[in-house]
């Protein structure tokens, strides 16, 4: 082992760190792995010191680093970039010994033993190619590492958001936000690089990039240490390539169509569901143009890679005569820096502006002049400094600042008529759209509807700041060594909207014959007070210190605990969530043979939510002031001036204050997990393993309402404590009964990358209960409903299998490579709502959630296919994925609450068979 | 292993306590043998005496702050300002309930007329509109409904359902666990000393001391059959083939203004049978009592 001594210098060196993380703060993720080993004699199993080790990676920047072995032969390589990395070991009296292709990943240590026979001279060498354990013997977490190969070998989906499913006790979720682990699809942590990219709103992923620009994906489900952050959920941790000292090029364009499959209206309508009768054709088309080039700037110490990505699709599944047509550009650009062994600087920046045109895609009566447009994206941007203080301790500091943004409004005319898309009128210019007229629309489902003015302007902000600091290889007076970290952070984040509708004033019309405005009736209108712009933030800083220690060779304790002060204020200013939490964790992992073949491990951590804007907002103040007008249609045989004459021509006035309130004493949500994993190699390169895991989730975000009294089943209101049960007033409150109970038992078989395929193969059996899916939900506002809220949720998918394998055909030098993928899930519980007479909708229970029923189980085979070919200057690659390649159309999503059908029908099943097709060209 | 007593330290006090006492209040209403007798006024001008427990109408439970004797000839629970003349302040109940609700009914003959928890079954609803009350179940064709099954298919093609359960016009739950689903498993039970005695939960209801439960039970019309706290143009719309008419619903301000809906017939709280609450724990017997006769 390393042993760390503090001498005066770097007693002074900490000073100043200190002095840095006093004024500058601190934070998290890992984005590096390590290499560490045992040098011994081949002849008598000896350790021998002083043997110089050589560590070599085209993803190693600042060159060759080279540490030699303590008296225990032991050596350490720490903050490794992930890739493939040669060691070599020399000393005089012993043949050198390179081990080739060691891989290192993410927050990961690759154990490297290494044995030198003895030689009378240093010229003669061996050469081992790597072979990678199956069995990580100290890491403590639940979760896997997707690297780079598995990325592009898979049939994986080509986002890192489709990529994160593979990983066991990922599920489902929402708008390509996993559940994971049993938490809500908007409770995990999203890194890229480092830097948290997490929206700040939503609790949801906010950045995209290129695909093929994804080094390696850690993907953590629990037992995380505490630099990792706060999340009820999962971990998503992307670190992206770096750049080598090569000039190297990629650029690929994949083209995929699902438009062959039947047509969706045939299989609603097969599903007992009517749709309007348009022109509709399904379509589902999707197309991606990528390109990255990365290189030297200064060989060995300075880097970069830029990459851009073009993604375009058009989606129509539900009825609705023009697609969802989706244009998004996506670019990320990274230099790295190391001027000396010392500091290693990074910096990127990230974009991906989209548009989103057509976006109501679940009324199949919008017309294309009544759509609207969404503009979206943003930038993070990192600035990052590594100071190596020594071989053993380190100073990690960055600065990031992102902003994203989305903007609704009506989608804008075009004089292109073949697209559909709303046209413009004859003196309107390409791209107009009508800010000031106000507009119409229609009652849902009823009759068409024409241009519909809401408009939305939403900026995000997140200012981070933080610095953590590594002392590795402590030795310990007592034995063993730790590995220390300890950090700090400070994060600001921002919330600013504006919402109105044009000209102030939105119809709402009627018209049940057919489509023409000039035979509309005015059902009923709202003058609004102008558009409302407000502002919500959080304020936070957090520290966490957490030490890996090994008081013996083959056990490892990692324990630590993190602070986080948080506080959200709503657009008063008004501090809504508050808190100070600790979040300890403990956990353990022992080899109990010595012999890295066997794992048993586990421990327990807390973990915390410290609220989102989006929960903050919930007592903003602002809202629209409107008067809600009668029309015609009330009038008819009545009166002679188009409404009824109330007060002042007004029938009703609704403030301008939102009437939500938050409970003084709010809890922070936070789960606790027990884990207990255990792996062991069955055969050279394969590991069975199982991890455990038990979490308890308490005290969730959840609004009540204090206003209306409700009847025995909560189907009717019987009175109200304004006196008046129209108003509603929510309250903001962590009550008790929200809660969910999760325990999950993953096996596996993981068969690393070794005479040319890899797989893992996974079954999952998971039951999970609770109150609540969303970490802000409404399950406690009708009072009578309580006794049914407490069930199983849709994340309890019983029996879940997962398997993955590549096989690179022995045909060089022409590459072949197939890679495929089966998934089964078996049947979610089925939420059935019944009619409800108080608020004309579905949401009433009779039963307890989650027990009416299951969907069908859902299971999807794909493959992938992948030609090298060796072309000029580089290779070319031929790609040929196929998804669903059994056209399994089984249901995934049932509804009981469609317009006036109490009944149920599939308004959603898996996606249909895919065919991609892929082109690429690398140098 | 020496850092889990700073965990088991920095675990500890980590208990949450709300500050808001959040409670489902239990206890029992209880009717007076004569709560199922009423006389009513048939087609032919004659009137007739009827005693059925299937006459027990919906009965409201409120929580208010207090209740006052003379302001009504009936207890009433305390009033607000009155700003208007002739219109009653309100009474700004803190929580409530209901024993027995006004599903959707499935015949519009029905609409507001039938609350839930007082048949046995389908054919036991027939059996009341047909041959106790005389006015029978009329489909959307104007024809004469004289089966239970009839009912029951008409209420699960209307509403998509597939059990008695979800139609909740019915008992379904074989609440003494006798086997069979009888008298004993409505939500009113007749006791040995005639009274009937129904179970009530107001759920998840902020506890404040001192509150006071006060109810009545709405006896349906002599005339219409129909309950006065409901209103026939509300409620689930249906609108299939020929049938089209709103399934009804109770008004939204029951407890906010009960003056307006308690008419003669119908059972109110006496002032000695309310019950004034001085711990969530309590379990009160409520007496609906009072007989209101104007």
């Amino acid at each position: 082992m390393i042993r760390f001594r503090i001498s005066l210098r770097t007693l002074s060196k900490l000073a100043s760190v200190l002095a840095v993380l006093m004024i500058a703060f601190p934070a998290m993720a890992q984005t590096t792995g390590a290499i560490r080993g045992v040098v011994t004699d081949a002849e008598d199993d000896l350790p021998i010191p002083g043997v110089t080790i050589t560590l070599f990676s085209d993803a190693l920047i600042g060159g060759v680093q080279q540490r030699t072995t303590d008296n225990t032969g032991g050596y350490q390589f720490v903050e490794l970039p992930p890739g493939d990395y040669d060691v070599t070991a020399t000393k005089p009296g012993f043949k050198s010994v390179t081990v080739a292709g060691v891989v290192v990943q993410i927050s990961r240590t690759v154990v490297r033993n290494v044995q030198m026979p003895l030689s009378d001279s240093t010229e003669e060498t061996i050469e081992v190619v790597a072979t990678r354990n199956p069995v990580d013997t100290e890491e403590t977490s639940r979760g896997e590492v997707l690297t780079k190969d598995f990325l592009q070998k898979i049939p994986a989906g080509r986002s890192y958001q489709s990529a994160v499913q593979m990983a066991a006790g990922v599920t489902g979720g929402s708008g390509g936000n996993p559940n994971m682990g049993g938490a809500a699809y908007n409770e995990n942590t999203y890194m890229l690089d480092g830097a948290n990219i997490t929206d700040p709103v939503t609790g949801t992923f906010s950045v995209n990039f290129n695909y093929d620009a994804i080094e390696q994906i850690e993907v953590v489900l629990g037992g995380y240490e505490p630099e990792y952050g706060v999340s009820l959920g999962g971990v998503v941790n992307l670190v992206t390539e770096t750049g080598t000292n090569n000039l190297e090029f990629d650029s690929s364009l994949f083209y995929m169509n699902g438009n062959w499959n039947p047509k969706m209206d045939e299989r609603l309508t097969a599903d007992g569901y009517t749709l309007a009768p348009t022109g509709f054709d399904s379509n589902y088309q999707n197309l991606t143009l990528a390109s990255k080039i990365s290189g030297p700037i200064v060989r060995d110490k300075a880097w970069f890679i830029v990459s851009y990505q073009w993604a375009r699709s058009l989606i129509a599944n539900t009825g609705i005569s023009v697609p969802r047509d989706f244009d998004g550009h996506y670019v990320l650009g990274k230099a790295t820096l190391q001027p000396t062994s010392e500091h290693r600087f990074t910096t990127f920046i990230q974009m991906d502006p989209s548009t989103i045109d057509n976006l109501v895609q679940d009324d199949p009566f919008v017309k294309p002049e009544a759509q609207q447009r969404q503009t979206q994206g943003g930038y993070v941007t990192q600035g990052r400094w590594q100071w190596f203080l020594n071989p053993d301790a380190n100073l990690d500091t960055q600065v990031v600042v992102q902003k994203s943004y989305i903007e609704v409004g009506s989608v804008p005319c075009t004089h292109d008529r073949t697209l559909g898309y709303n046209t413009c009128k004859p003196t309107e210019p390409e791209g107009f759209v009508d800010w000031e007229t106000p507009g119409r629309t229609g009652l849902y489902g009823a009759y068409d509807s024409v241009a519909f003015g809401y408009f939305y302007f939403d900026d995000r902000y997140r200012y981070q700041a933080s610095s953590k600091l590594s002392l590795l290889g402590i030795d310990d007076p007592l034995g063993g060594t730790h590995d220390l970290k300890a950090g700090v952070e400070a994060v600001q984040t921002v919330w600013d909207q504006i919402q109105g509708y044009a000209g102030n004033t939105l119809y709402y019309d009627l018209n049940e014959v057919s489509y023409d405005p000039s035979t509309f009736k005015n059902y009923y209108w709202l003058e609004t007070t102008g558009p409302i712009k407000f502002r919500t933030t959080q304020s936070q800083w957090n520290a966490f210190v957490q030490d890996a220690w090994k008081p013996i060779p083959d056990l490892t304790v990692k324990y630590g605990t993190r602070f986080d002060n948080v506080v959200s204020r709503n657009d008063l200013g008004e501090p809504v969530l508050t808190g100070k939490l600790w979040g300890p964790r403990l956990y353990a992992a022992w080899d109990p043979f010595g012999d890295q073949k066997t794992k048993i491990g586990g421990g327990y951590g807390r973990f915390n939510d410290t609220g989102r804007l989006g929960v903050a907002s919930f007592t903003s103040a602002a809202n629209y002031g409107s008067k809600l007008y009668l029309g015609e249609y009330f009038s008819e045989g009545s009166g002679d001036k188009g409404y009824i004459n109330g007060s002042g021509d007004m029938y009703d006035i609704t403030p301008r204050e939102n009437l939500n309130t938050s409970w003084d004493n709010l809890a922070t949500p936070h789960s606790d997990e027990l884990l207990v994993l255990f792996q062991r190699e069955l055969v050279r390169d394969v590991a069975f393993g199982s991890n455990l895991t038990y979490k308890m989730t308490r005290f969730m975000y959840e609004f009540d309402q204090t206003n209306v009294v409700y009847d025995q089943d909560g189907s009717g209101v019987i009175g109200s404590r304004t006196g008046d049960p129209l108003i509603d007033i929510y309250r903001l409150r962590t009550p008790s009964l929200a809660r969910r109970d999760y325990f999950q038992g993953d096996f596996y078989l993981d068969k690393v990358q070794s005479r040319r395929w890899a797989g893992r193969l996974t079954y999952s059996y998971t039951q999970s209960v609770g109150s609540s899916t969303q970490s802000l939900s409404g399950s406690f506002a009708n009072d009578p409903q309580t006794q049914y809220n407490y069930g199983p949720m849709a994340t309890d998918l019983r029996h879940v299998v997962k398997g993955y394998a590549y096989w690179s055909l022995p045909t060089d030098p022409w590459v072949q490579t197939i890679g495929v993928s089966f998934e089964y899930y078996s049947g979610a519980p089925l939420e059935r709502y019944y009619y409800n007479d108080w608020s004309y909708s579905y949401n009433l229970r009779i039963r307890d959630r989650g027990i009416y029923h299951r969907f069908e189980p859902v299971w999807v085979a794909s493959i992938k296919f992948s030609q090298d070919l060796d072309v000029k200057r580089g290779k070319l690659v031929l790609d040929f994925e196929v998804n669903n390649i059994f056209n399994n159309q089984s249901p995934d999503n049932f509804s009981s609450a469609f317009y006036t059908l109490n009944r149920l029908f599939a308004y959603s099943r898996q996606d249909p068979l895919r065919l991609q097709l892929g082109l690429r060209y690398q140098f | 292993m020496r850092a889990l007593p700073l965990l088991l330290a920095l675990t500890a006090g980590c208990t949450y306590e709300e500050g808001m006492t959040i409670a489902d209040l239990t206890g029992t209403v209880v009717l007076p043998e004569e709560a199922v007798t009423r006389t009513f006024q048939k087609q032919d001008g004659t009137e007739e005496t009827l005693t059925d427990p299937r006459l027990i109408g919906p009965v409201y439970l409120g929580l208010f702050s207090g209740v006052q004797d003379g302001l009504k000839s009936y207890t009433h629970p305390l009033m607000g300002p009155m700003f208007q003349p002739g219109v009653p302040g309100d009474t700004y109940p803190y929580a409530g309930t209901t024993v027995g609700d006004l599903p959707f009914p499935c015949f519009e003959s029905l609409v507001c007329k039938v609350s839930s928890g007082r048949y046995t079954d389908f054919d036991n609803m027939v059996d009341w509109f047909t041959d106790v009350i005389e006015t029978p179940i009329v489909d959307a064709y104007g024809d004469e409904v004289d089966t239970g099954d009839y009912v029951r298919q008409t209420c699960y093609d209307l509403m998509h359902y597939t059990t008695d359960e979800e139609v909740r016009l019915t008992a379904t739950t074989d609440r003494n666990e006798d086997g069979v689903i009888d008298l004993k498993d409505l939500d009113f039970v007749q006791g040995n000393d005639g009274k009937f005695y129904a179970d009530f939960t107001i759920w998840q209801t902020q506890y404040v001391d001192g509150f006071t439960l006060w109810g009545w039970m709405d006896a349906p019309s002599e005339v219409s059959h129909m309950f006065s706290t409901c209103d026939p143009s509300q409620g689930y719309q249906e609108s299939t083939y020929s049938s089209d008419f709103a399934g009804g619903m109770q008004y939204p301000d029951l407890l906010n203004s009960p003056s307006l809906y308690i008419s003669s017939g119908d059972w109110v709280v006496s002032s000695g049978g309310t019950h004034t609450y001085s711990s969530p724990d309590d379990h009160p017997e409520i007496h609906l009592d009072f007989l209101v006769t104007e």
